[in-house]
């Protein structure tokens, strides 16, 4: 009985034994060392057929008809062949949006492009890649993040770019080639330093065949990670056929790179704002700098806030931060350098040098046998994906660019609207259009209606509004009114909370707008302690609003230009004073008119008669230096941040 | 090779900012932490170990050894040891070798990060723990030739006797094989790692009840995938078609592999009207598909047309339907989606448009 077992066993190592042994093999054991076998100390990964994700790393076949099924079933995922590989094999990218590349306003949307299995080793990336893909489509009607994503950007993900090489590893996925200048008979002593073929393949396969036995050409093929333009060539290694990084005999030589750039051209490139490449391991994202001081800033905040999401779901990210201007031919360095999109490479885990955790294959409990993080087990992979896709999703919405209040609207008690305002896009940008201006009453209750232009909160389980995992926002909008009162600049907060935060429909003055939490719905009280000189006319009260997406990316103050990226920093984004910057801050465009007669008649004032005088002139010099001093600092907190 | 910030402000900012919110203040250990000396290009480990094997260098005489070079006799050493049967000066050593700091690296390829070369601490403590886990198989296996129920009792929670137990398990006799199956088949539930126990007994004496019980009794986990890939190699189509059919019906973690070793079986064996139904599953329709796209009889083909022009189909089965003809790359299935193409037949334009881009 148990002989069926055995059988099948010697069938499988009948079949990989080199038919013409020229290159010596190993093959990965879970616990057996010899001097053909090398431990890994755990199960060794064999890949499943499955068009859904399993406990386990799928094939090529199973991931490549599980992505064409999704495609054809969804229509807010295309595909589109952008080249072939070297043995001509179709390379498809998948665009995830709605039918039109605009905007809710018409604008052309912002797009981002993923990039997976670059080296063909590295079986974490098409299965965090296809993760990504699949929650784009399970949570496309969440009327949440996912739908705002597909409806306002375009997302490009190419989750397998070196299917010559992927499909090589799988073809042999427990054996590998010796390194070079040993043979089985040469050394007795511990080889396989630096394995090449079959299962550690790097590279694609220009004039490699697809047996693992072939000595001639185990070291072959093209690192498609230096084969881009920007540093091409500067390494040791980068010119030499044989090397782990050959770079290849032309900038963009590869049909694979090649293709890499036609999936940009889907964003299109210009509007791209983020670019990954998905490596593993190591669990760090290495950050390409270049000489680009506000883009740099940008990319490592989002590094920080991509690290926080996934050390709170259990792992530890850590941005590697380059040199200013120092690169290699990466994926991520040319998209840094020529497009200047904040862009990284992604190395998945196993975590590698971390204090306290043991690195690649050790960090499950192996053995820690060279280049076992690139064999995680199956038992992990699942784990992995499920930290690294809310990550990636906020990195989406952050880079989706900043929130602007879409609409106010306010009511009395009898729900009369006395007020109401939205900004209207137009050729130059957006205007106010204020279509109702009436006169607001000191003292009187009134309900308060805010939309924004994103979905700002995501809320747990109970559907209470929480913060998106791992960072720290503030939750809770700020809202005032404030003017000039006889007596002086007045301010006074408005009370809010959490639960100001709609996500039950119903649009203006009881709902969300068109995203859930993409809205705020309060009551307030019109303050009637405000010294007026007259009891006649109005007071102007303006409405300062002032929340962080759940990014942490802070309103854009001035609406009427509209935010966009542009050399890799934002454009048109304005902070309370009006100035352009990367940050944003209060939008205070909204003035509302409140009956003098409502508020406190100031004794002083009315008999000094018509108001103005000395009194007036000093609040006028003291206002004028708060500001001068409040434009000092904003410049001194930018230029810090820079 | 990239360089790091000498103390680069946004990484120390980065780190800091993780560790106020999180209580996390790990980084690792980056390319400037490392002195320059112990960092080797893969030409100059190449070289070492070259030398190293035309020389008599030997761990007996350390002064004579570089880092390098004993480190990666230090490492060969260990490699060797039999975990089996460790001595206890082998145990004190692996045990001091567990917190060895290691002195030579490399550079990870794509930025700045040391690898060590050679990894004796997490080597020493693998050792350890199989050295543990034989400890306990061998206590296993006593509890085992005793009495079946003491060996039943264990607690397979912990990870050292479930690791231990599928040991025994890999080397017990077909007898003792069906004593532990039979006791474990008769629980009505079984919890994970006895299912997995069961699920390899299984493979042992080739039991189809003891696959059924633990793969329908698994509910996640890697172990399930193997066991679903190796009751495919050893039952026969007869008895792994009805297990086959249980995951596909439950809708298992473990019902897509399920169906595509399904479509391996003869196709007159297939439950048509399941696999049909199966085209309206989100999860599911896909792998349905597949299975019905391997044996594209003329029935399959015109209910399969059906489901397409059928305007109560839901987008689900007609994206499905249409997959099942793409995946049976026959002329028939290729004229059938030219013919759906040319007389628009396919309900939904996206999906007109990505069919008509189909190679055919
Ligand atoms: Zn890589």
């Amino acid at each position: 009985m148990g002989s069926l077992i055995k059988k099948t066993l010697i069938a499988a190592a009948a079949f990989s034994l080199p038919c013409l042994a020229l290159s010596e093999t190993l093959t990965y054991t879970e616990n057996t060392n010899s001097s053909t076998e090398a431990a890994l100390g755990y199960p060794v990964p064999l890949p499943k057929d499955s068009l859904v994700a399993i406990d386990g790393f799928r094939t090529y076949s199973s991931l490549k008809m599980h992505h064409d099924a999704m495609a054809l079933q969804h229509a807010e995922m295309t595909p589109v062949v952008v080249g072939q590989t070297r043995n001509n094999r179709d390379i498809t990218a998948f665009v995830f949006g709605d039918a039109d590349n605009l905007d809710s306003e018409g604008k052309v949307e912002p797009a981002f492009l993923i990039n997976g299995t670059i080296h063909a080793r590295e079986w974490q990336s098409p299965e965090v890649v296809t993760e990504l893909m699949e929650r784009l489509i399970e949570e496309k009607s969440d009327q949440g993040m996912v739908q705002y994503l597909l409806e306002n950007t375009n997302i490009v993900i190419l989750p397998v770019l070196n299917i010559d090489g992927f499909l090589q590893t799988q073809r042999y996925p427990n054996q590998v080639t010796n390194s070079p200048g040993t043979t089985a008979s040469s050394s007795r002593l511990d080889k396989f330093a630096q394995p090449r073929d079959g299962r550690m393949r790097r590279k694609n396969m220009p004039n490699v065949d697809e047996d693992i036995s072939t000595n001639s050409d185990r070291l072959l093929g093209i690192d498609l990670n230096r084969n881009s333009k920007h540093f091409f060539g500067v390494q040791q290694g980068n010119n030499d056929p044989n090397s782990l990084i050959y770079g290849g005999p032309s900038i963009f030589s590869e049909p694979e790179t090649q293709a890499l750039l036609e999936a940009a051209k889907l964003g299109p490139e210009n509007k791209l704002r983020f670019y990954q490449d998905t490596h593993s391991f190591s669990r760090v994202l290495f950050v390409p700098q270049p000489n680009n001081s506000r883009r740099n800033a940008i990319t490592n905040s989002i590094a920080g806030k991509f690290q926080a999401t996934t050390t709170a779901l259990g792992a530890n990210y850590f941005p590697v931060i380059d040199q200013v201007g120092s690169g290699i031919p990466t994926t991520a360095d040319y998209f840094a350098y020529e497009h200047q999109v904040p862009s990284w490479t992604l190395e998945i885990e196993p975590p590698q040098g971390f204090q306290g955790e043991p690195d690649g294959g050790a960090f499950y409990g192996g053995t820690g046998l060279s280049h076992s993080g690139f064999i995680a087990p199956d038992s992990a992979i699942a784990r992995i994906r499920d930290q690294l896709a809310p990550a990636q999703m906020l990195m989406f919405y952050h880079q989706a660019g900043p929130a602007h209040v879409k609409s106010v609207r306010i009511a009395d008690s009898s729900d009369n609207t006395v007020y109401a305002a939205d900004w209207q896009t137009n050729s130059n940008g957006r205007s106010l259009n204020i279509t109702v201006d009436n006169v607001l009453q000191g003292g009187q209750q009134y309900k308060l209606w805010i939309s924004f232009s994103k979905p700002m909160r995501i809320r747990n389980a109970n559907g209470n509004i929480v913060q998106y995992t791992g960072q720290s926002v503030s939750l809770t909008p700020a809202i005032a009114l404030s003017g000039q009162s006889a007596s002086g600049t007045f301010n006074r907060s408005i009370t809010t909370a959490n639960s100001n935060w709609q996500n039950q429909s119903g649009g203006e003055l009881s709902g969300y707008d068109t995203y859930k939490d993409d809205a705020i719905l309060l009551n307030f009280t019109v303050p009637s302690n405000i010294n007026v000189s007259s009891s006649t006319g109005n007071t102007n009260f303006n409405l300062n609003i002032n929340v962080q997406d759940l990014a942490g990316l802070s309103l854009d103050a001035n609406p009427s230009t509209v935010v966009d990226w542009t050399n890799g920093a934002w454009s048109n984004y304005e902070n309370a004073s009006n100035q352009l910057g990367d940050v944003g801050g209060t939008d205070a465009s909204y003035s509302l008119k409140v009956s003098n007669a409502t508020l406190t008649l100031n004794a002083t004032n009315s008999a000094s008669g018509g108001g103005g005088g000395v009194f007036s002139v000093l609040i006028l010099i003291l206002m004028l230096f708060l500001c001068v001093q409040k434009l000092v600092i904003n410049n001194v907190c930018i230029k810090r941040k820079i | 090779m990239k360089k790091v910030l000498q103390v680069s402000c946004c990484t120390l900012m980065i780190a800091y900012a993780v560790m106020g919110s999180n209580g996390v203040n790990a980084r690792p250990l980056l390319l400037n932490d490392i002195d320059p000396s112990r960092i080797f290009s893969e030409s100059q480990i190449s070289l070492e170990i070259v030398n190293i094997e035309n020389s008599k260098l030997s761990l007996q005489k350390p002064t004579q050894l570089n880092d390098f070079q004993y480190e990666y006799l230090l490492h060969h050493k260990i490699k060797h040891i039999n975990a089996a049967d460790l001595s206890s000066s082998e145990h004190a050593e692996l045990k001091a070798l567990s917190s060895y700091q290691s002195k030579t690296y490399r550079v990870h390829e794509e930025g700045p990060l040391p690898i060590k070369i050679f990894d004796i601490a997490s080597l020493a403590k693998s050792k350890l723990f199989q050295y543990e886990v034989g400890q306990q198989e061998k206590y296993l296996y006593e509890q085992l030739t005793n009495n079946v129920n003491a060996f039943l009792n264990q607690d397979f929670n912990n990870p050292l006797t479930f690791l231990a137990a599928q040991k025994v398990i890999s080397n017990v006799s077909d007898q003792q094989a069906k004593a532990i199956g039979d006791s474990m088949i008769t629980k009505s539930v079984l919890d994970k790692n006895q299912a997995v126990l069961l699920g390899q007994l299984g493979s042992i004496i080739v039991q189809p009840a003891y696959f059924k019980k633990a793969l329908t009794s698994l509910t996640d986990g890697a172990e399930g995938h193997k066991i679903l890939e190796n009751m495919n190699l050893m039952l026969e189509a007869t008895d792994s078609i009805v297990i086959f059919e249980e995951l596909i019906q439950d809708k298992s973690y473990l019902a897509s592999q399920a169906l595509l070793y399904y479509s391996k079986l003869p196709s007159y064996m297939h439950n048509s009207n399941m696999l049909f139904n199966l085209l309206s599953d989100e999860k599911l329709g896909s792998s349905a598909a597949f299975v019905i796209s391997q044996n594209l009889s003329a029935n399959n083909l015109a209910q399969t047309l059906n489901i397409i022009s059928n305007n109560q189909s839901s987008r689900v089965q007609v994206a499905n339907a249409l997959m099942t003809l793409k995946s049976a790359q026959s002329i028939t299935a290729n004229n059938a989606i030219k013919d759906l193409l040319q007389n628009n037949k396919i309900p939904y334009v996206d999906m007109a448009k990505e069919v008509s881009q189909w190679a055919l």
